[in-house]
């Protein structure tokens, strides 16, 4: 039968011809969606490596004050970790996770080829009031002010792409800013992090390096600070406004904006889906143009071929015979749409375009297919319903 | 392999198929109503029919436009269902048969040629021969292509299976048809008005294509007719006028 109805699509392959195309465009929008879908399914299922919940940033701007600021960091740091619903204080000037900076610089370990890495500055309380799993080594404290080189803390990827199996602990490293050739600094690797991915879940897995910065009593200026503040379960808006009080006590001419790490991480899911929204919308709209295309088609077809039905019942075909044939010839031409586009779509593994595991690339196919065969299924079931319900004598005696 | 088409046409006189006495009856129609019914209107198309068909018959059914011929070709093929009455084929009462059913024995005992062929025209000749066989469980691939041959080779078309329908006369669309009836190897063939879209000479044609059938092969033969010359080379001639059998 599948044989029959091939020689029937292939000899009305005019009529059928634009809709395969539409299925074949569709296929390769979904091949798409899919893709990102995967990509984002594989990547919430990875933890950011750390944890977001009951810690507030506080972003502090310095408005270009006069007064030293290093001392009022501390007393900041202080004031606000003795607080009651307050558990730890952090510095973590500027790359705190979920925020749009990110400071690159280039990392290069004697023997190996440079490594562009994302530099996180921050100090002893970092890694404890974000849980961050420690694999190797230590996280920054008191020891490391007497250290002849500074400390540096390296993430799991950071210690792959340089090390390998061979240990990292005690290893130095070097670092230059990647915009700004005069900033260097070399440090040697004190610990090692699970995998941090500042933008969390949808964040691409990096190298982050970690250098350690408590409140610097060189005299240096910033425009801002960020303070990471763990609280206590059950802590609320009074809570919040306590905090930014006693910052603007402190710090006179200073101003302070409070978010919670969870509100950045919505924010930043939300943005990071975006695309893969836009990629939605697309292939609705493709789906419901091959909504209206398999039904045009099927209605005309149904309209054309009442005499081809009623003979096909003349000659031994049951009403589920009838029904069933449709929906096979559909999905015999989504299917010889689909064979050119899964064609196209095996080659973004073939030829490893993009980055992107093979692993996404099936998973992005495998959703599309179902999804495209599904809907023709559902499709075409109404159709080949009131096909099958035609009538043979009465579509015999139609001319 | 014989060809009845050409045994028919070398034929000088076609005669009828002698009568040999009543065989058995394949279709025994009792009481048989069919009545349309919209909001408005009713319409009788066939009043209390009784009417038997014995194996092996030639029998021609006519009448005029409306008087319920095809209708009744229908109840007979199991296309339609009467209003009332019953319908026995081979001694057994269809009416209560599932439509799976009725589709196996329109299948295996039932093969219809039409007035305006129907054959499907995005396929080719040997493969619209087929097509009953399609929906035959248990014949494969091989042996479909074989049966299908076979048929047209009897009415003459064996040169012409890669041909499409359009790319055929008439009175070849028509063989093609019988040819496709035939495949199945039915017991009855019904045949509503098989010459009427022919001109003279191929719907001679078609006629002796049936009757050579009928005579040589023994299969029972229902036609609608217009055509009173040919429904006289037939073994039996019905008449229909409203509905009812008046002769």
């Amino acid at each position: 039968m599948i044989r029959h109805l091939l020689k029937l699509i292939w000899r009305r392959k005019a009529a059928n011809g634009l809709l395969a195309l539409e299925l074949l465009l569709t296929f390769l929008v979904l091949f798409g969606l899919g893709c990102l879908v995967a990509v984002v399914g594989l990547a919430l299922r990875q933890p950011p490596g750390f944890s977001y919940e009951q810690v507030w940033t506080l972003r502090l701007a310095t408005n270009n004050d006069t007064l030293p600021q290093e001392p009022t960091l501390l007393r900041l740091q202080r004031q606000l970790g003795q607080q009651p619903g307050v558990e730890v204080v952090s510095l973590a000037m500027y790359s705190t996770p979920f925020s749009e900076y990110i400071m690159n610089s280039t990392a290069t370990v004697a023997g190996q080829p440079p490594l562009i890495v994302a530099e996180v500055e921050t100090d002893d309380q970092f890694a404890a009031l974000l849980e961050m799993p420690l694999l190797e080594g230590r996280w920054f404290d008191r020891r490391d002010e007497a250290a002849g080189l500074p400390p540096i803390i390296i993430n799991r990827e950071m210690r792959e792409a340089f090390f390998g199996n061979r240990p990292a602990l005690g290893q130095r490293i070097r670092l230059q800013h990647a915009l700004n050739e005069n900033e260097k600094a070399e440090g040697r690797v004190v610990g090692v992090v699970g995998s941090y991915r500042p933008g969390g879940e949808l964040g691409p897995p990096q190298p982050v390096v970690f250098r350690r910065r408590v409140p610097p009593a060189d005299g240096t200026r910033m425009f801002a600070y960020t303070l990471l503040v763990k609280v206590k379960p059950g802590t609320g808006a009074a809570l919040e406004q306590q905090l930014v009080r006693i910052v603007t006590a402190i710090t006179k001419t200073w101003t302070v904006s409070a978010t919670p790490l969870s509100d950045s991480r919505a924010l930043a899911l939300q943005t990071s889906l975006a695309p893969l929204l836009a990629v939605g919308i697309i292939s609705a709209f493709l789906l419901l143009n091959v909504a209206l295309g398999l039904f045009g088609m099927l209605w005309q077809a149904i309209s054309q071929r009442r005499d081809e039905i009623g003979l096909r019942r003349a000659l031994g075909a049951t009403a589920t015979d009838i029904g069933r044939q449709f929906v096979v010839e559909t999905l015999v031409l989504t299917t010889l749409a689909l064979l050119p586009g899964l064609f196209i779509a095996a080659q973004f593994p073939l030829l490893g375009v993009l980055g992107v595991s093979t692993h996404v690339y099936l998973l992005g196919m495998l959703l599309a297919l179902v999804v495209l065969y599904v809907f023709t299924l559902l499709c075409t079931l109404q159709p080949s319903w009131l096909a099958a319900r035609i009538q043979p004598a009465v579509a015999l005696r139609e001319e | 392999m014989t060809n009845l088409f050409a045994s028919a046409t070398d034929s000088p006189q076609p005669a009828a198929a002698p009568v040999a006495g009543p065989g058995r009856a394949v279709l025994q129609l009792t009481g048989i109503e069919k009545v349309y019914q919209t909001r408005t209107i009713e319409t009788v198309a066939l009043n209390h029919v009784n009417l038997t068909i014995h194996q092996g018959e030639f029998v021609s059914v006519m009448g005029p436009s409306g008087c319920g011929k095809s209708t009744l070709l229908s109840i007979m093929g199991l296309l339609d269902e009467p209003t009332s009455g019953t319908l026995e084929l081979d001694g057994r009462p269809v009416q209560s048969y599932s439509d799976k059913e009725l589709a196996r024995l329109r299948n295996h005992k039932i093969g219809f040629v039409f007035q305006s062929y129907h054959l499907i025209n995005d396929l080719s000749v040997l493969d619209n021969v087929e097509l009953p066989l399609l929906y035959r469980a248990g014949v494969g691939g091989k042996e479909r292509r074989q049966r299908a041959y076979a048929a047209l080779e009897k009415v003459g078309l064996g040169a012409r299976t890669g041909h499409f329908p359009s790319q055929l006369s008439g009175g070849q669309r028509q063989r093609v048809a019988i040819a496709r009836a035939l495949a199945g190897e039915p017991e009855i063939i019904l045949a509503d008005e098989p010459t009427g879209n022919l001109d003279s000479v191929m719907g001679e044609e078609i006629m002796d294509l049936l009757l050579t059938l009928n005579r040589e092969q023994g299969t029972t033969i229902v036609m609608v007719t217009h055509d009173e010359q040919q429904a006289l080379k037939t073994q039996r001639l019905i008449r229909f006028f409203d509905g009812s059998q008046v002769s």
